[in-house]
Parts: structure tokens; C-alpha cells; sequence
């Protein structure tokens, strides 16, 4: 019998193959916009994984996370090296990566940190950053870029670069020319704000910092370290501020006793936040983006469902002459609405495998630019709640439409069927 | 009354109107089991709807029309196709195949849509005696007039149906083609002892028949036609 069904749409492969196109280009249509929410919203709220506190001078949660992972606006004030480094030797602290952000290069911030970070910093489900190109030491003038970064302002492995004090698209007033710093690495991709960065130690920040002071005006006081100065022996400067820091604590039992810990720190006013709780908020703030997305999937899903019925519906009333035939050969109501079922389900499932198809192919070949345009990460899995709702009503309506013409089959007279409309 | 014992069709008193025009009025009408009918008549006088009715294709007569013993307005839609499939054989005016079934496929289509076996063997001889064998394979609608009627004839035949309707059955063929298929039809009808009605305005072959209707002349709603 399924011969029967499968014979059927092959005398109307062009009109099969239609419908079911249309049905897999509602359902990419739906499934891309619905992986493009869902990508948008982990991609955002996986900006960082793995870290369970940062911690920075007293402020507003929500400041402290936007300077320290997305690198927007300044500290209000900085937290004391010495702060960080009690936390760090704290024993329910695994690890713990200082950040120093302010400077920046032609408008993509400096960041000062350790070379552990590379050990620490993880995102997006666990990923850890990968060197792309160069060797990382983050050793005294070497700086590694983020791929955007690297990217945008075309620099390569080996090249020279002069870092400014600020943000400023155009070379600031207080360019550190004394000191460029070399590329030595490249970061790969990681589709989220730690692309734009540009790395370098923390030592580096300050030494430029004091060849800066030391420039403008060389008798300031305070400077007792050592300036590069060829042939003269470099002192390890003395770190003194951070702008924030990053930690990882042992088990994850510990992370509420040592926020209440920081936040109440009686010897320095700290705050300190949970990242994703945090991310959260900032994600929630923005709703109505989401919202707007919601809304075009909704339209999306309504507009595919009326296109699955009309070309259903189309296919099906033409073969009201052909159900009229086997009706009058014995084909029970049963036997003629499983047939027009069993056609409808061939075109809305293949229309929806189809679709998945042509989904994966996109994804495949655009997730890269995707993720290095947008930061959205879009995959083909996992199925969000939207589209098995999506399905589920796909699938229903190809049944109930699969019904009107075996319903219209049965009211009217079979004679009427099997006449020869010209 | 057993269904042995009744008449294989049976009217009386039967009346239909189509679009509120009275077509149809049969005071009595009787064909015996395993008889040989022919309903003749000019056009419009009312053989195909007589043929429609006891099919069961046309519905909404008065009176009564009774198939062995059944009376088919006691049947509802899905019940009148069961009875129909499993007592008749009807060779419809258009043919009614599927255009993009093989000629085996449609002549085994109602077989396999009651779920009966059939014999390939038979399915082959009867496919060679109305000389279209060469096209079992080939697709309906890529067949002449006549080819098709001689597919539709071949499907009737093929069920052995106590009942076999034809509707104008050798429209399309050519004496030798029309010689063939009676030949066949009476001989499976012999065999099966089947009932068969032909309905047809072509009156070369009455001869082979054993009751002859004059529709026509029987037909009161259709007087003013035939006159």
C-alpha cells in the first residue's frame, strides 16, 4: 500500500518536491531564527565560564563585570595588589588572575595580567583559550592580541606596537613611545569580548606606567625602580593597583562564604559577583531584544504553518478524482484517510528533515563568520523548547490537513468524485 | 429471504431526480442470478443513472433497489463501498484508472485494496486475451481510448465479482477488441457464475444476451425523451 502512496507522489514529484521545499524553508527559517535567540543569549551568557568570582574595588556589579570582561567603560577606582594577593593564598581560592585594564591601543584595550590566564580563563562550556600563531611567554613587552583585535588593527606575530594611556581612536597625548611592545602571539577566536583585548603582563603596565612618569616628570617621587635603559640591568617593578581579579575557588561549596568574605573585607572596600548570576542580569536588562526575536519566531512559526496547510491543502484537493477511484474499488475510509496520512506525514516530515538539512549545511559553513562577526555560536543542536513546540504543530497540522479531502471524500456522493471535470 | 434465492438486482417502484428533475421511474425491474443483461436505450434516457444507482455510486433514490437481497439505501457510505467491492465489478463510462498505475497495477488495484490474493497467471491470461499484454507495464495514462477501456474490462473481470456492471463497455473498441472482451466476460461470468449487466445503446452483440431492457420504453420519466 505505501507503493500506492509512493507511486502517487511520484506522478506529482514537482508538486511533491514543492510542498516539502516549503515546509523545509519554513523550518529553516524558524530554526535559524530560533538558533540565533538561543546562540545570541549562551553566547552572551557565556562570555565566561569556569571562573566563580571577580572581584574589584567597591562599585556596582554590574560595572565591575562590563570593564573587566567587556572591556566598556573604566574602573571607578582599583583594588590594591596586596588585596589580590591575600585572596589568592586564601585556601579555598584554587587560582586567581589579577587584571589590570586601562590603557588602550587605537581603541582596543590593554589588559595586564599573568600568563596563567591563558591556564585559568575558560569559556563557552569550558573552552580555554588557544594561541593561534607565536609563541606565548606574556614576558616584559611582549603582547598577545585577541583575534579581533589582531584582525582589525592588522598586525602579525613580530610586529611593533605603542601603547597609549586611555581610550582613544586616535594616538593619545600620553603616548608611551619609549616603549613598544612586540606581538608575539595571537589568540584564536573565542567569540566573546576577550577577543578585542590586547595582553600583556602586569609588570609590563607598570613599567611603562614609570617610563611614562619618569618622561613627563622625572622628578616626581615614589619611582625608586628601574627605567629599560640600555646595558642597564632591569629591576622587576613593584606592582601596586589592579583594576580587578578573577578567581577559581577549590570546591564550589566555598564560592557564597568567599564573596560574603571579599564583599565584607574590612581592610579595603571590595565587591565581588558571581559572572554568570551577573551576565544574567545584564541579559535580562536587554529582554526586549530577545523579546523582538520571540515575536519574529512566533510570526515565523505562524506564517510556515498556513503555507504548510495551503500547499498541503493544494496538493491534496487535486487528488480528489484519484480517492474517488479507489473508493469505489473498496478502499475502505480507513484505508483512503491512511493513504492521504501517510502522504501528508512523507511531505512534513522530509519538509522537516529537509529543513534540518539545509540548517546544518548553513551552520556549517557560516558558524565561523557567525561567531567571529556576531559572537553568536549557532549549532544545529540543542533543540530549543520553541522548536519541538514548532514541530509538534507541524506535524499535527500535515495530519489534520491530510483529513479535509478524506472528509470532503465521504459527504459528497461518490459520483461527483469520479466525474471527469474538464 | 436467503440471498441465494434473490434477484440480483431488484427495483421496484424506483425513482430518482437529479437537480430536482424527475430522471429515473422503473415500475419493476428484475435480473436473475447468473443471467446475461442488456439495458439499452437512446442517450438520456437513463442507463447510466440506473447503472450508477445499483453501484451504489449514486445515492438518494425512493423506492426500493434491492442487490441480491440488499437493500441499498440500508447501507451508509463506508458500508455501500464495502458491498459494493465485495459484489460488483463496475466497468465505468471514463474507465476510471489510475493514470500513473501500470496496467498491472490497475488491474490488481481493487484486489490489493481489499487485501485479496490473485493469481499472476490468470492476471497474464486475461491481460493476453484482451491483447494488452505487451503494456503491463506500461502507465495508464500513457495508453490509447480503447487500451484503457480494455484495462478497466480486465479489472472487472479480474475480481470475480458475482456482479459485473459495464457501462457502455465497447465504446472505444473496434469489432474484433469488442468480440474479444465478450467473449471473455461471458466465458469468467460462466465460470464464476456471475450476473452481468451491460448497459449500451450498441446493439451488435444483443444477441449473446439473455434479457434485453428497452430503458427507454421502461423508463417513465424518460417517455417524453424517447418519443
Amino acid at each position: 500500500m505505501i507503493r500506492l502512496v509512493f507511486a502517487s507522489l511520484g506522478n506529482r514529484r514537482m508538486v511533491a518536491f514543492l510542498t516539502a521545499l516549503s515546509v523545509a524553508l519554513s523550518v529553516l527559517l524558524f530554526a535559524s531564527v530560533e538558533k540565533m535567540r538561543d546562540g545570541a543569549r549562551s553566547g552572551f551568557t557565556h562570555t565566561i565560564s569556569g571562573t566563580h568570582i571577580i572581584a574589584g574595588a567597591r562599585s556596582g556589579q554590574i560595572p565591575l563585570l562590563l570593564f573587566s570582561l567587556f572591556h566598556i567603560g573604566s574602573p571607578t577606582s582599583n583594588v590594591s595588589y596586596r588585596s589580590y594577593l591575600k585572596y589568592k593564598e586564601h585556601p579555598a581560592v584554587a587560582w586567581a588572575i589579577p587584571l589590570s585594564i586601562g590603557d588602550s591601543h587605537r581603541g582596543f584595550r590593554v589588559v595586564g595580567t599573568i600568563p596563567d590566564i591563558v591556564k585559568h580563563y575558560r569559556y563557552r562550556d569550558g573552552r580555554s583559550l588557544k594561541v593561534a600563531q607565536g609563541n606565548y611567554s606574556l614576558a616584559r613587552y611582549k603582547a598577545v592580541l585577541g583575534s579581533t583585535a589582531a584582525k582589525s588593527l592588522g598586525y602579525k606575530v613580530g610586529d611593533k606596537l605603542v601603547l597609549t594611556h586611555g581610550i582613544s581612536d586616535v594616538q593619545g597625548i600620553h603616548d608611551h613611545d619609549e616603549n613598544p611592545f612586540v606581538v608575539e602571539a595571537i589568540f584564536e577566536a573565542t567569540g566573546t569580548p576577550f577577543d578585542k583585548g590586547i595582553y600583556v603582563s602586569l609588570e609590563s603596565v607598570e613599567l611603562m606606567h614609570d617610563a611614562e612618569a619618569h618622561g613627563a616628570d622625572s622628578d616626581a617621587p615614589g619611582h625608586e625602580h628601574g627605567v629599560p635603559e640600555g646595558g642597564q640591568k632591569i629591576q622587576p617593578p613593584k606592582i601596586d593597583k589592579i583594576t580587578s581579579f578573577m578567581i577559581g575557588v577549590q570546591q564550589p561549596v566555598d564560592i557564597l562564604p568567599l564573596m560574603r568574605m571579599i564583599n565584607e573585607d574590612e581592610s579595603e572596600p571590595l565587591t565581588a559577583i558571581l559572572p554568570g548570576v551577573t551576565l544574567g542580569e545584564i541579559w535580562n536588562m536587554m529582554s526586549y531584544l530577545e523579546n523582538t526575536l520571540k515575536l519574529v519566531s512566533l510570526l515565523v512559526m505562524l506564517t510556515a504553518l498556513c503555507v504548510l496547510f495551503i500547499s498541503l491543502y493544494a496538493s491534496l484537493a487535486e487528488r480528489y478524482r484519484e480517492l474517488a477511484i479507489l473508493r469505489a474499488l473498496g478502499a475502505s475510509p480507513r484505508r483512503v484517510a491512511s493513504l492521504l496520512l501517510a502522504e501528508s506525514l512523507i511531505l512534513t516530515l522530509s519538509g522537516i528533515a529537509g529543513g534540518y538539512a539545509l540548517l546544518w549545511l548553513v551552520t556549517t559553513l557560516l558558524s565561523n563568520t557567525l561567531l567571529r562577526a556576531f559572537s553568536v555560536s549557532v549549532g544545529l543542536l540543542p533543540f530549543t523548547s520553541q522548536e519541538i513546540i514548532f514541530i509538534a504543530a507541524l506535524i499535527v497540522l500535515g495530519t489534520a490537513v491530510a483529513m479535509v479531502p478524506a472528509v470532503m471524500l465521504y459527504r459528497r456522493a461518490l459520483s461527483e468524485g469520479l466525474q471527469v471535470r474538464q | 429471504m436467503p440471498k441465494s434465492e434473490a434477484a440480483a438486482i431488484a427495483a421496484s417502484r424506483l425513482t430518482f431526480s437529479y437537480a430536482g428533475k424527475p430522471t429515473l421511474d422503473i415500475p419493476q425491474l428484475t435480473v436473475k442470478p447468473g443471467s446475461h443483461t442488456l439495458i439499452c436505450g437512446e442517450s438520456g434516457c437513463g442507463k447510466s443513472t440506473f447503472l450508477n444507482l445499483v453501484s451504489g455510486v449514486l445515492t438518494g433514490y425512493s423506492g426500493s433497489l434491492r442487490i441480491a437481497g440488499t437493500e441499498l439505501s440500508s447501507l451508509n457510505g463506508a458500508q455501500r463501498d464495502r458491498f459494493r467491492a465485495e459484489n460488483m465489478a463496475v466497468i465505468f463510462q471514463q474507465f476510471n484508472l489510475i493514470p500513473y498505475l501500470s496496467v498491472r497495477d490497475n488491474v490488481t488495484l481493487g484486489l490489493r485494496l481489499r487485501k485479496q490474493k490473485w493469481d499472476v497467471s490468470r492476471l497474464n491470461e486475461i491481460l493476453a486475451h484482451l491483447q494488452i499484454a505487451a503494456l503491463a507495464d506500461d502507465r495508464a495514462v500513457n495508453l490509447s481510448h480503447g487500451q484503457q477501456q480494455r484495462v478497466a474490462a480486465a479489472r472487472a473481470v479480474m475480481g470475480k465479482s458475482p456482479l459485473i456492471l459495464a457501462d457502455e463497455p465497447t465504446s472505444a473498441l473496434d469489432d474484433k477488441n469488442a468480440r474479444l472482451f465478450l467473449d471473455l466476460l461471458f466465458r469468467e461470468a460462466a465460470e464464476h457464475k456471475s450476473t452481468v449487466v451491460v448497459v449500451t445503446h450498441d446493439l451488435r452483440y444483443k444477441k449473446r444476451f439473455d434479457q434485453v431492457i428497452d430503458l427507454a420504453k421502461m423508463n417513465r420519466a424518460a417517455k417524453g425523451v424517447a418519443a
